[in-house]
C-alpha cells in the first residue's frame, strides 16, 4: 500500500511538471507569401506568439534578457494542428512546431512571462479553407478568473479562396502584451490595436 | 514603388465555444471563454472594451479572448479570416492619492480607427 501511495505521488508530481499550468495567452496569424499566385499549392507563412509562465516547473531555466540575446528556443514542444476541413488541405499536424524563439522575458512577479515568436512556412492546397489551432492545457492557476487550470485553444481560420479583388487574403495582426494592469472599481476603456498586413502591395521593379 | 488598395474592414468579437456556428467551427477558447463576463462590453467595430472590474477581484487575472476578423468591405457578411488573440488583464487596487488614471492623450494611431487599413 505504501508503495502504491509512493507511485501515485510520483505520478501526480509528473503530471504537475509534464502537463503543468503554464499558458498566459498568445496569437496565431498567417499570410500567403505570394498573394497573387495561381499555383495549385500556396506557400503560407504562419506566425505564432505565446506567453508562457516563466516559473513553470518544466522549464529547466528561468529566462533572462540573456535568452533574448541568445534567441533561446522555448522548450514547449507541441504542434499547431488542423481541426476543420483538413482533408486535402495539405496541412500536416507535425509541420508547425510550437517551439518559439525567445523575444521577451519579464521577471516581474505579476507578469512572469517567457515569450517568443515563430514563423513557419507551410504548403497548402489553394482550395484550403481550414481551421488550425493550438489546443492544450493548461492556463495558469493562481487567481485566474474562469480559465484557471483549464485547457486553452487558439483557433485560426485559413481560407485561401481568392478575394473579390483577385488576391489571396492575409489575416489581421495585433500587438500583444502578456498582462495589462487595470485598476479595479472604475470604468475603463481598452482599445485593441488591430491592423492588416497590406496584402496587396505590389512591387514594381 | 508600392501600391496599396486594401479596403478590408476589421472587426473583433469574443472568442466563443459555439463550434457549430462560429467561423472556425470549433471551441475557440475552452476555459477562457467569457473571461471578462459580466464586467465588460466589447464594441467590435473598433475593437474597444469598456469594463469595470469589481474591487473584490483586486489581485486577479482575467483572460480577454478575442477573434479579430477581416471583411472584404462593409457589405460583406462573412469574414475572410479569423485571428485569435488572448491576453491578460491584472486587476489591482490603486494606491495613494492619485485617483485619476493615466491616459493616452492626443490622436489615436491610424490603425486604432475604423476603417483601419487606410494608413499606408
Amino acid at each position: 500500500m505504501k508503495s502504491m501511495n509512493t507511485f501515485f505521488l510520483i505520478w501526480i508530481l509528473c503530471l504537475n511538471t509534464v502537463v503543468g499550468d503554464h499558458f498566459r495567452g498568445g496569437i496565431i496569424s498567417w499570410r500567403p507569401l505570394d498573394p497573387s499566385t495561381n499555383a495549385t499549392t500556396v506557400q503560407v507563412l504562419i506566425y505564432q506568439r505565446y506567453f508562457w509562465d516563466r516559473l513553470w516547473g518544466s522549464f529547466a531555466i528561468r529566462c533572462t534578457e540573456a535568452n533574448v540575446l541568445a534567441k533561446t528556443s522555448i522548450p514547449v514542444s507541441d504542434y499547431v494542428k488542423c481541426f476543420q476541413n483538413c482533408s486535402g488541405s495539405g496541412f500536416t499536424n507535425t509541420s508547425v512546431s510550437t517551439v518559439l524563439t525567445t523575444t521577451d522575458c519579464d521577471p516581474n512577479a505579476l507578469i512572469r512571462s517567457w515569450s517568443g515568436e515563430k514563423y513557419t512556412t507551410v504548403s497548402l492546397s489553394r482550395t484550403a479553407s481550414i481551421t488550425i489551432g493550438y489546443y492544450s492545457n493548461a492556463w495558469f492557476v493562481t487567481n485566474l478568473y474562469k480559465a484557471s487550470g483549464a485547457y486553452w485553444t487558439l483557433a485560426n481560420r485559413i481560407n485561401l479562396a481568392k478575394r473579390p479583388d483577385g488576391f489571396i487574403n492575409t489575416s489581421p495582426v495585433t500587438a500583444t502584451l502578456p498582462a495589462l494592469f487595470k485598476p479595479v472599481n472604475q470604468q475603463l476603456v481598452h482599445v485593441v490595436q488591430v491592423e492588416i498586413i497590406p496584402q496587396n502591395i505590389r512591387i514594381y521593379s | 514603388m508600392a501600391d496599396n488598395d486594401g479596403t478590408d474592414v476589421l472587426k473583433c468579437r469574443w472568442a466563443n465555444s459555439n463550434s457549430g456556428t462560429n467561423y472556425n467551427r470549433m471551441n475557440e477558447c475552452q476555459g477562457a471563454c467569457l473571461g471578462l463576463d459580466p464586467y465588460a462590453t466589447l464594441y467590435g467595430d473598433n475593437c474597444t472594451l469598456i469594463f469595470n472590474i469589481p474591487t473584490s477581484y483586486s489581485g486577479w487575472y482575467f483572460v480577454v479572448a478575442l477573434q479579430i476578423e477581416d471583411y472584404y468591405d462593409s457589405n460583406a457578411t462573412t469574414p475572410m479570416s479569423s485571428v485569435p488573440v488572448q491576453f491578460l488583464f491584472y486587476a489591482y487596487t490603486p494606491t495613494g492619492s492619485c485617483t485619476t488614471r493615466p491616459e493616452i492623450i492626443g490622436e489615436r494611431p491610424n490603425r486604432g480607427n475604423y476603417p483601419r487599413n487606410k494608413f499606408l
